[in-house]
């Protein structure tokens, strides 16, 4: 994908926004091109599936919060939204092609906020 | 200089040689189990820790070069940060420290941990990692499942990762047995890390990202997985997932019913010989008595479930093997939150309609402890095989030549069951276990085809389980109770007596047609002395200690329309409900074989001590069939209950719930007959 713009990101930078754009930071982009990406910060419950963005934040209590950053969902993971309703299931996406699937349910997943990769 | 921000410590001694005790710890879904089955084989048993219900296996680990057992494996919950508010964490971390120790173990931290990681994603198990190697204790570090990883062109370079911990790392496959003989080995030598990951938990988090970005090897996956997607949203879908789960939850269902019942026949005659054979060899008296009835007919009378438990819990472990239960719970969960029930909890109310004993014993899935007391709580409601009997008997007399209009009240029976376990539910999560069922925030495992070795070893630890606790609970509750319904041993009344005597007089004036051959007592005889059993196992019953009981409490059912005849039934059926069948067979027809018609018939029109009245009016019938619907009419159950809560109090709770909502309905069905004049 020619417009894709490679940018180094490293896990505990914060996440370059770019509307719109694709902005991840490998050769061969994940995102599947423009529009892809998340276009800027909002709940997991308001992305379109297949949609992928990073993990900004959540708005939840300290137990359900230290629970998805243990499964993983955290500040700056990689998420893909796999499917949309309940529940949410949404692939955590790593280098090396490892991925996990999480579900959530809504009382959840919308205390989950997604920003642009 | 190493690449992510640990502090370089110097290598100390290994532990000493010997027999070591090592802590299997992992994130739920690593293949830990099926590494821990791989490792011990059956020289494994489940313990729990003291003072709470949380189940533990501990293993023996035998190493064929010396031929001894080299490690006693503990296999820790799964669980994906030792530091959450968890009760499997805490206990994790009791046991790490040193605090805590499975019953029968030396309270003393283990000689090392092996940490299992997942190789398909090795970035989620390394905060676990991290976690581990602070503890400063020999680690090794499995990276399990390679045998999937590669399939799906997942790689990391485990040398480097070695590298980077400072402990031993393994690559392995529980479910193809790669790796597993340098695994133990490694367990064996296991050095101390030489590095330690930072303390605090975002700069551990930053830590095992950095790691995992060091290791990894190849790009981001580009790709999205199409076919899992599909699965998913056929699987999670509102109509068509819950079609599919009530397919497969009937096919549990059919084989937990159907296939069951070869071996629970079996098993019942079995039983019965050996309580018949027990008759035989000991002269008759109390010790015949009571290991025939007390002993065998008590224990065979659990036993008889085995094989449903085993069924199930075979089934069960297959489905979670395959990543199927995972999205299931989701489907159940939108019809259960409402009540304040979780998605987890479905498994076990439905295993509860074959027998509430494996299905409470199946809600330790539940994670929430909340939402596992209220599933535990209500999935006695549901009914069970146990029940059945009593309806057929019940719906019978009712409906006795419209067998439609009988199969519509027995499927009313199973609908007021989970009403009623709906509804305790939603009160529970209003008053005692205040507070809404946790959201689902679950990690759905990959599609893959189940192992049968952990389905089989699942199988037989949960059946042994059962087995140890049908021998020690519920044997002393089965002797008591048949202690009470069979004792005091009185005399036959005089009217027996006097009808035994007519019908020896009628058989000895038949005379043989030929010399040589016997001929069968007349049919008048035959009645006399039929009659002569029912009066006799009537005056039994009431003068047992069971019918004194009975008696003493029947102007408590008398508002249900029961007599004292009724009340000994329900009284003696405490230990299990379909023994109010065999009770009223017996004390009203003197008979026991309630598949026999003129039995049924008999029991239909007996009356009550004015000889007029009948016990069993429909208004009578109906308050029964609620009654026994929704009472708690099990003791096994309410010991299993004590014993899964971890706590007398709820299984006391259970039990005035069940019986005062019973009474309850069981009096507004019979006042509102008798009302409209339809007793």
């Amino acid at each position: 994908m020619s417009d894709v713009v490679p940018i180094k990101s490293k896990a505990g930078q914060a996440p370059v926004a770019s509307v719109g754009t694709c902005a991840c930071s490998h050769d061969r982009c994940a995102c599947d091109g423009p529009g892809r990406s998340v276009p800027s910060e909002s709940p997991l419950t308001k992305l379109e599936i297949g949609q992928i963005g990073l993990v900004t934040r959540t708005t939840l209590g300290s137990d359900d919060e230290a629970l998805l950053r243990a499964m993983g969902l955290r500040p700056n993971a990689r998420v893909r939204l796999c499917q949309a309703g309940e529940p949410w299931i949404i692939e955590v996406r790593r280098t090396g092609g490892a991925c996990s699937r999480i579900g959530l349910a809504r009382a959840i997943a919308q205390h989950v906020h997604i920003g642009p990769v | 200089m190493p690449i992510v921000p640990g502090h370089d410590v110097p290598a100390p001694m290994a532990a000493p040689p010997g027999p070591k005790r090592v802590a299997l710890l992992g994130n739920p879904n690593t293949g830990k189990t099926t590494l821990f089955n791989r490792l011990c084989a059956t020289r494994q048993k489940t313990s729990n820790f003291p003072g709470t219900t949380q189940e533990v296996r501990i293993g023996l680990v035998r190493d064929e070069k010396v031929r001894a057992d080299s490690i006693e494996l503990i296999d820790l919950p799964g669980i994906y940060s030792i530091e959450l508010q968890m009760t499997e964490a805490a206990l994790c971390r009791g046991v790490l420290a040193g605090d805590v120790a499975p019953r029968g173990e030396r309270v003393e931290p283990p000689d090392a941990i092996c940490v299992v990681i997942d190789a398909t994603d090795l970035g989620r198990g390394l905060v676990l990692v991290g976690e581990a190697l602070r503890r400063r204790l020999p680690t090794v570090v499995a990276i399990n499942m390679v045998d999937l990883a590669r399939r799906r062109g997942v790689h990391a370079d485990e040398a480097k990762l070695a590298d980077i911990l400072g402990c031993t790392v393994v690559v392995c496959s529980a479910r193809t047995g790669e790796g597993v003989e340098a695994l133990r080995d490694s367990l064996t030598h296991a050095p101390i890390p030489n590095r330690t990951p930072p303390g605090d938990a975002h700069a551990l988090e930053h830590w095992a990202d950095d790691v995992f970005a060091a290791v990894a090897l190849g790009d981001e996956r580009a790709d999205t997985d199409t076919l899992t997607d599909r699965l998913d949203k056929a699987f999670t879908h509102p109509v068509l997932g819950v079609l599919t789960f009530a397919l497969v939850m009937t096919g549990l269902f059919y084989v937990i019913f159907k296939l069951a019942s070869y071996p629970m026949d079996l098993i019942d005659g079995v039983f019965g010989r050996l309580a018949e054979a027990v008759r035989v060899v000991l002269p008759a008296g109390v010790l015949a008595d009571l290991l025939a009835g007390g002993v065998v007919g008590g224990v065979g009378a659990t036993v008889i479930f085995v094989p449903q438990i085993c069924l199930l819990f075979f089934i069960i472990s297959l489905l979670e093997d395959t990543g199927y239960l995972a999205r299931a719970a989701f489907v159940m969960d939108r019809v259960l939150r409402p009540f304040g029930l979780s998605g987890h909890s479905f498994v076990p109310l439905l295993s509860s309609h074959a027998c509430a004993l494996p299905g409470i014993m199946s809600a330790r899935a539940v994670p929430d402890r909340r939402d596992r007391l209220a599933t535990i709580l209500v999935a006695p409601f549901m009914t069970c095989s146990a029940r059945i009997p009593v309806y057929v008997l019940l719906t019978t007399i009712l409906f006795r030549d419209r067998p439609a209009m009988g199969a519509v009240a027995f499927t009313g029976c199973y609908a007021l069951g989970i009403v009623a376990a709906l509804f305790s539910s939603l009160i529970a999560r209003r008053t005692i276990l205040k507070g809404k069922s946790r959201p689902m925030a679950l990690e759905l495992p990959s599609y893959k085809l189940p192992s049968l070795a952990t389905a089989l070893l699942t199988t037989l630890d949960r059946g042994l389980i059962f087995l140890k606790q049908a021998g020690t609970n519920i044997l002393a509750i089965s002797i008591v109770l048949w202690w009470l319904s069979s004792y005091p041993v009185v005399p036959p009344p005089q009217r027996a007596l006097e009808l035994r005597a007519q019908a020896q007089a009628l058989v000895a004036q038949t005379i043989p047609q030929e010399p040589g051959t016997a001929t069968e007592p007349s049919q008048s005889a035959q009645s006399l002395n039929q009659e002569a059993d029912r009066i006799e196992a009537n005056h039994a019953t009431k003068m047992s200690f069971a019918g004194r009981l009975g008696r003493t409490i029947e102007p408590v059912l008398r508002p249900l329309g029961f007599d004292w005849q009724l009340s000994v039934g329900i009284v003696t059926s405490f230990a299990a409900r379909e023994v109010f069948v065999s009770t009223m067979a017996v004390m009203l027809t003197g008979a026991d074989d309630t598949e026999d018609q003129s039995v049924l018939n008999r029991l239909g029109a007996a009356t009550r001590d004015d000889g007029v009245t009948p016990i069993f009016t429909r208004a009578v019938c109906w308050s029964l069939l609620v009654y026994y619907v929704l009472a708690m009419q099990c003791l096994p159950t309410l010991a299993v209950t004590a014993k899964e809560s971890g706590s007398i109090k709820w299984a006391v709770v259970q039990l005035l719930w069940m019986c005062g909502v019973a009474y309850l309905a069981a009096w507004i069905t019979y006042k509102m007959l008798t009302m409209f004049g339809l007793s």
